[in-house]
């Protein structure tokens, strides 16, 4: 009893007691925003990526009246440092009433744009409890014609 | 009170909630200003596919109209930045105004997108320091796009080989036994004088029994006239092929003017004064004429030849003995009239013209090619400049007005005058007086020495004529004036004249007479045409697209391109 009341009263290795008390939750916080950050950049190339897709889909069908799938694509992992894949939808289309949209048109009516989606699995180490996402895309739209 | 201040205790929470708010802050700030550098990257990916999608619809040096500004407003929506939602403006701008290389270029369009920010994380600087102004940007970014522009002409040669371009109903005149037979069109509706406004009068007058001309083929509208009362059809209107066949009104149209296809055209005179005419063509030469009246052959080597004025000798270009051949090279010859130099009897006011009586003439102008009937070249035979003085009217027998002296004889030769050179201008007459130089002694005119102006008549002073002096006093002194047609360019008389290429007369009046006026792979533009022999047109020589060709240029605009 003496002992425990000794023991109680001793205060040597209470920083170190608190440090592993606060440690879990400081490490959760890093890793928050090591994750947060991870993703946010990985978004933002994905977004970047997609743009550029748009520029090559678009700089191609200008020159030679057509663009292939696989070209964006080839492109974009050229010049791009992380593995995206976009996908492109030509459509004929006009502009809608309150000029917010560009809704399917009989060709050639309209115009023809192209629709790049780009999608990326996040790369940073996630834990099923994440709130981030697992998969980030971007879509852009242009018209080519 | 002083136990408080000195127990050292909670130190740490304290300073650990000190530092914990500043670190706070700061990561507050760098994620609120990486978000609002993340949003203008998205803008500026959302501008410029806008504003290419938008130059889409840009027509060529503009403007942007509604059509232009919905597909930016759209495209921008679909890239996740739609107008007037959560704070963001699309402006759609042409010319663009940012600073661009496109700015101010019509052929550019400019989107420029723009978000107000909310501060999320920097409110806790408003807390920690609230007399600071603190307050988030307008976050926006602007794409640029230019459409490209090419023009495209076509042309389609015209058919008519004959072109006159007075607004007046006898433009082509057919007088006598005269045949105008042309295969290809003739267009008398008014040229350069119908432009400018008045009646349409451009139409073709026959007077003789016999009178009539030939034109075009059946299919052809061939005849082309201004005025909607027009002798043709009629019995002076025939087609050249069939041969014998009337004219239908199929084969005639009405045109508001068939512009002068060459009024562009121009040629650049050696300066300086003329010389004379030796009988030796040189390329190149300026000469004061061209005075072919003698027996002989006279070939001109291809190249351009410049006459200035007329001389005491001939008008221009003269041609006058039934024993002269005149032949050019086959690569071409041009001849440029043009006025005289000075202040002489043949000087500024007197503009050299073409007077052919009699010869037997085959000329060339450069690139026509007769037998083929195609122009690969300048195709021009004979240039008028375009300042020459200009025919005003017609008279039923042919005859050009203004008219000019030509001849100046003393009649009385008066008294009172100052002695030396004296220059007189003749009072009477309706136009510009003409003015000669004489000799004054004793006071009398003792001699003419040269017209210095031959003045430009529609009505002639009755002879003796009375003038005014430069100098001086003096009384008395009358004259008698021989006037001419100053506007005449005949082309006349007995023997053949086969041409090749362009007769350009834009201001005066070509009189065709004989039985081989003109005739071959020609054509006339002149203001007037009085026709009183039985010249022969055919197509294909002229320059360019011919005359009632017709030329356009299309503007074709070519994919955008982003301002990089």
């Amino acid at each position: 009893m003496r002992l425990l009341n000794r023991l109680l009263r001793r205060t040597d290795g209470a920083v170190a007691l608190e440090m592993g008390l606060v440690m879990p939750m400081l490490a959760l916080m890093l890793y928050g925003i090591h994750d947060f950050g991870t993703v946010y950049v990985e978004a933002l190339q994905v977004e970047h990526a997609t743009q550029t897709a748009a520029t090559y889909a678009y700089k191609q069908f200008v020159a030679s009246g057509s663009v292939t799938q696989s070209d964006i694509q080839t492109a974009v992992t050229a010049s791009e440092p992380i593995p995206v894949t976009v996908a492109a939808t030509q459509f004929c289309g006009a502009v809608n009433a309150g000029a917010t949209s560009v809704t399917s048109a009989a060709c050639p009516g309209g115009g023809t744009y192209i629709t790049l989606s780009g999608s990326m699995s996040a790369l940073s180490t996630h834990h099923p409890w994440s709130v981030f996402p697992t998969t980030l895309t971007a879509s852009v739209t242009v018209r080519v014609k | 009170m002083s136990k408080m201040f000195r127990c050292s205790a909670g130190s740490v929470a304290v300073s650990t909630a000190l530092v914990m708010s500043v670190l706070f802050g700061s990561i507050g700030v760098g994620v609120e200003v990486s978000h609002w550098y993340q949003l203008r990257r998205s803008m500026q990916g959302a501008a410029d596919t806008a504003a290419v999608s938008a130059a889409w619809a840009l027509p060529a040096g503009g403007p942007c109209g509604a059509t232009c500004i919905n597909q930016a407003k759209a495209v921008a929506a679909m890239n996740g930045w739609q107008d007037g939602v959560n704070g963001v403006s699309v402006d759609v701008i042409s010319p663009p105004v940012s600073p661009s290389r496109f700015a101010g270029n019509a052929n550019a369009v400019e989107v420029k997108i723009t978000q107000q920010q909310s501060l999320m994380f920097g409110r806790i600087l408003t807390v920690v320091a609230p007399n600071a102004t603190i307050a988030a940007p307008n976050v926006g970014a602007f794409g640029v796009a230019l459409i490209g522009t090419t023009t495209a002409t076509t042309s389609t040669n015209g058919t008519d080989c004959v072109l006159t371009l007075a607004n007046a109903a006898n433009a082509i005149l057919v007088r006598g036994n005269g045949d105008l037979r042309a295969n290809c069109g003739i267009a008398a509706d008014g040229g350069i004088d119908q432009n400018v406004g008045g009646t349409p009068l451009g139409s073709i007058t026959f007077s003789g029994a016999n009178s009539i001309i030939h034109v075009g083929t059946a299919a052809q509208k061939g005849l082309v006239v201004a005025a909607s009362s027009t002798p043709c059809p009629g019995s002076h209107c025939d087609l050249f092929t069939p041969a014998n066949t009337a004219m239908t009104g199929a084969n005639i149209s009405l045109s508001t003017a068939t512009p002068d296809p060459y009024s562009g055209l121009s040629f650049t005179i050696p300066s300086g004064d003329c010389v004379a005419w030796t009988g030796v063509p040189v390329v190149g030469t300026v000469y004061c004429s061209i005075n072919l009246n003698g027996a002989g052959t006279t070939n001109f080597p291809a190249g351009t030849y410049y006459i200035r004025g007329g001389d005491a000798n001939c008008v221009g270009f003269c041609v006058s003995s039934n024993q002269s051949t005149v032949t050019s090279d086959t690569a071409g010859v041009t001849f440029v009239l043009t006025n005289g130099v000075g202040t002489g009897r043949f000087g500024a006011n007197t503009y050299a013209r073409v007077n052919i009586t009699s010869g037997k003439i085959t000329l060339n102008a450069p690139g026509a090619d007769a037998a083929a009937g195609t122009c690969t070249g300048s195709c021009v035979l004979f240039f008028q400049d375009r300042h020459a003085t200009e025919t005003t009217s017609l008279d039923s027998s042919g005859t050009p007005s203004p008219f000019g002296v030509s001849a100046v004889a003393i009649s009385a030769a008066g008294s009172g005058y100052t002695n030396g050179t004296r220059t007189f201008t003749v009072v009477g007459g309706t136009g510009t007086a003409a003015t000669f130089t004489a000799t004054v002694a004793g006071g009398a005119v003792t001699a003419i020495l040269s017209i210095t102006n031959p003045g430009a008549y529609t009505v002639v002073p009755g002879n003796p004529v009375s003038v005014t002096v430069d100098t001086g006093g003096g009384t008395g002194a009358r004259f008698n004036l021989t006037t001419t047609p100053i506007t005449l360019n005949s082309f006349a008389g007995n023997g053949t004249r086969t041409m090749a290429g362009l007769l350009y007369f834009s201001k005066q009046t070509v009189s065709l007479q004989g039985n081989g006026a003109i005739r071959g792979c020609t054509g006339i533009v002149s203001k007037y045409l009085d026709v009183a022999g039985t010249p022969e047109f055919s197509n294909g020589c002229l320059p360019g697209t011919g005359i009632g060709g017709t030329t356009t240029t299309t503007t074709i605009t070519t994919p955008p391109t982003l301002s990089e």
